[in-house]
């Protein structure tokens, strides 16, 4: 992974000496809280509904087994012994005190890691394929694309004021699991015939009050422009941007109100004229610098001679659903890619204590090169583990509660945090996530279903992601009551596409009983082996919605 | 109002007429002007309205440019003028960072000046995308100002500096 110079490391202390005063002229009361609330934000620190909330950068998803034990130390020593992994691949820490948030931030660059632009209106993290390097799929690894984009971004002069928060994620090839296609840009790792490697770019994609699918703004661009392009294109969005309504202000309604076209051409203009030549431009020389940080890792070349698992599948058929579900094919034989569900029975999804924490840093670095990942689907990966260690693994895993084989099945839940924790949400969302969990136990019932991805956001700004699931839900209040909001037939992936609703907001008690009734109408009218997906496809939502509202049954 | 200029604090040679001083009658507040021969800062759009007249003596004259403005306007009449005061209207407007930088990009070697809501934590940023003057408001200014510009002495961006 990216080890910091002594250039890296000095901007993140200092940046952590300039928070602190910043925090001090706050507390002696002589920066505006307005201003205070802008420089706080764009060192990842919300106020929210009981204490503050802090974000802490976790680029691209990677971390090493050093910085998840520095995390759960500072879980410990500042927080509540837990923390939440977020579906941008950060984790949040739900219970520090603003005036201890500097300490923390020096705990952290102790180990390489920062909270810079984790929110406000600017670049944030750079999220990608929690399987870069290792996946069979790929056009090549992300990773030294994604340093440079944080590299670029991090602490810009020019863009710190965008007119609103900007998110850009890369995928490693034609499999998204990156959620590209919502992101204000989306990269796309591209191979053309001739074997040139460059990105087709999306840009203008969203949820929130307006959900969008991005648009290609670029088929083909050469990677040594990625840096040019990019700068170019927050250029013509800074100067265009609306600033009048912080709802129309994403750039996704700015490509709605240009056109692509002229949103393409805008940006042609100006990466030509100015930026495409520039000390922007990227030498191989370079590519190649943020590369060698990325190469494979030591593997074992005799561990594709231990590849069978029967006496193990023997042993236990928990161990075997698990390796179906939870781990995935990996590039090098003798390998495999083991997912870490955080979707444990009736606990919040996401949600880590300091001792899971303590413990998946040893077991990374013990059978997965010291190296840690986080998900889009707020889960955790270990890249690099050998086949015939999977029964260890699985066994430590299991005693933590950390082996729930779940993944990709309806009870991978992507759900935030909601009206307890956020300030910003209407309803309840970890208690609809219970309740589905009690009612989907059954794991054999799940697997049956296939893949289904199932999300719940506790307000319209979708951070829960609820209009690119199978079954996307929405909390609303009315009057103090909660109501949810059922969508069908959303997808994140390479065929992105927005859920569209069923129907009127149901009672929070009617909702593991809709979300039942979905999965009865799903079954009835599966062929074979159909996905969810291709089942809305071909029979539409007409069905769903008569016996979901039917008055009785 | 204090005026930081190259991280110094300096005194201010430039007069700027508001709209309130064309409302009544802009030919005549203009003709005053030119008769005194201050060094005056004009908004961009009555710069442009009279710019037959004002582009006679670019090292007396200034535009000020908001984020509102016609921008395209902006980068053929650089070599008319000697100051570009760039306007800040709210924090979170942040607009004149890509102001700045398009116009010293395109050349300009005058006065870049920041106006509006300009204030310590905001000057770094200000002056590495290409501002070289700052215009604090009183109450908001303080003797360590010059100091904002080196909390920070690495950054990874190609360094606009003037």
């Amino acid at each position: 992974m990216y080890l910091y110079n002594n250039d890296d490391q000095q901007l993140v202390d200092e940046r952590v000496e300039q928070y602190r005063d910043q925090t001090n002229r706050f507390l002696a009361g002589t920066l505006p809280e307005d201003e205070f609330l802008a420089l706080r934000l764009m060192n990842g620190l919300y106020v929210q509904r009981q204490a503050p909330m802090l974000r802490v950068a976790i680029p691209y998803g990677l971390m090493s087994s050093v910085q998840l034990r520095k995390l759960a130390e500072i879980s410990r020593k500042y927080d509540r012994n837990y923390a939440h992994f977020t579906t941008r691949t950060n984790l949040q820490f739900n219970w520090p005190k603003l005036e201890e948030v500097p300490d923390i931030l020096a705990e952290l660059a102790s180990v390489q890691m920062h909270a810079i632009q984790t929110s406000g209106n600017c670049i944030r993290n750079t999220t990608t394929d929690p399987y870069s390097g290792v996946y069979k799929g790929e056009v090549e690894d992300p990773r030294p694309y994604c340093e440079i984009i944080r590299q670029w971004s991090t602490l810009h002069p020019e863009f710190a004021y965008l007119p609103r928060k900007f998110k850009i994620a890369v995928t490693a090839g034609p499999d998204d699991r990156a959620a590209s296609r919502v992101h204000d840009i989306g990269l796309h790792l591209v191979k053309k015939a001739s074997g040139e490697v460059g990105f087709e770019v999306i840009v203008g994609g969203g949820l929130g009050r307006t959900p969008i699918i991005g648009k290609v703004i670029k088929e083909f661009l050469p990677v040594e422009h990625l840096r040019s392009y990019l700068d170019a294109i927050l250029r013509v969005y800074n100067l265009n941007g609306r600033r009048d309504n912080k709802y129309k202000a994403r750039i996704k309604i700015l490509v709605k109100a240009f056109g692509i076209e002229k949103m393409a051409a805008l940006v042609e203009e100006e990466w030509l004229d100015f930026t495409k030549d520039s000390d922007l431009l990227l030498s191989t020389a370079e590519i190649n610098k943020f590369k060698s940080y990325f190469t494979p890792v030591d593997y074992d070349l005799n561990a594709k001679n231990e590849l069978d698992l029967s006496a193990a599948f023997a042993k236990s058929q928990t161990f075997e659903a698990w390796y179906k579900r939870n781990t995935v094919e990996h590039k090098v034989a003798g390998y495999r890619i083991a997912v870490i569900s955080l979707k444990p029975l009736l606990l919040p999804p996401g949600d880590v204590t300091d001792l899971q924490m303590d413990l998946i840093a040893d077991l990374a670095d013990q059978y997965s090169f010291g190296e840690i990942r986080s998900t889009h689907d707020q889960n955790l990966v270990l890249a690099d583990v050998k086949v015939s260690q999977l029964y260890d693994l699985w066994v430590a895993l299991s005693a933590a509660n950390l082996a729930r084989a779940n993944i990709d099945t309806l009870t991978d839940m992507i759900c935030c945090p909601g009206f307890e924790f956020c300030a910003l949400a209407n309803a309840e969302t970890i208690p609809i996530a219970e309740q589905i969990n009690r009612k989907f136990d059954d794991l054999d019932y799940l697997y049956d279903l296939g893949d289904i991805q199932l999300n719940i956001s506790g307000c319209i700004n979708a951070c829960g992601h609820h209009h690119v699931a199978d079954i996307g839900i929405l909390g609303v209040d009315r009057k103090g009551e909660n109501f949810y909001q059922f969508t069908l037939g959303g997808s994140s992936k390479t065929d992105a596409s927005l859920g569209k609703t069923i129907g009127k907001a149901l009672a929070a008690g009617e909702v593991a009983n809709t979300v039942e009734k979905i999965l009865h109408v799903f079954v009835q009218n599966r062929v074979e082996d159909e996905s969810f997906r291709e089942v809305i496809k071909r029979i539409g939502l007409e069905p769903f919605k008569e016996y979901v509202y039917a008055t009785s049954h | 109002m204090p005026l930081l200029i190259n991280g110094k604090t300096s005194v201010d040679a430039w007069v700027a007429l508001d709209a309130d001083d064309y409302s009544a009658d802009a030919k005549a507040a203009i003709d005053h002007s030119l008769q005194q021969k201050n060094a005056t800062i004009y908004p961009l759009a009555v710069y442009l309205t009279y710019r037959e007249q004002l582009s006679a003596d670019p090292a007396n004259t200034g535009v000020l440019v908001t984020g509102d403005d016609n921008l395209s306007s902006l980068s053929d009449l650089l070599s008319e003028v000697s100051l570009i005061a760039i306007d800040f209207p709210v924090l979170r407007d942040g607009r004149g960072f890509s102001i700045a930088r398009n116009v010293t990009r395109r050349g300009f070697s005058g006065e870049v000046r920041a106006v509006g809501d300009v204030s310590y934590d905001r000057l770094d940023n200000m002056q590495r995308s290409g501002f070289n003057a700052f215009q604090i408001a009183e109450d908001r200014y303080t003797d360590d100002a010059h100091q904002a510009f080196t909390e920070m002495t690495v950054n990874y961006q190609p360094t606009h500096l003037r």
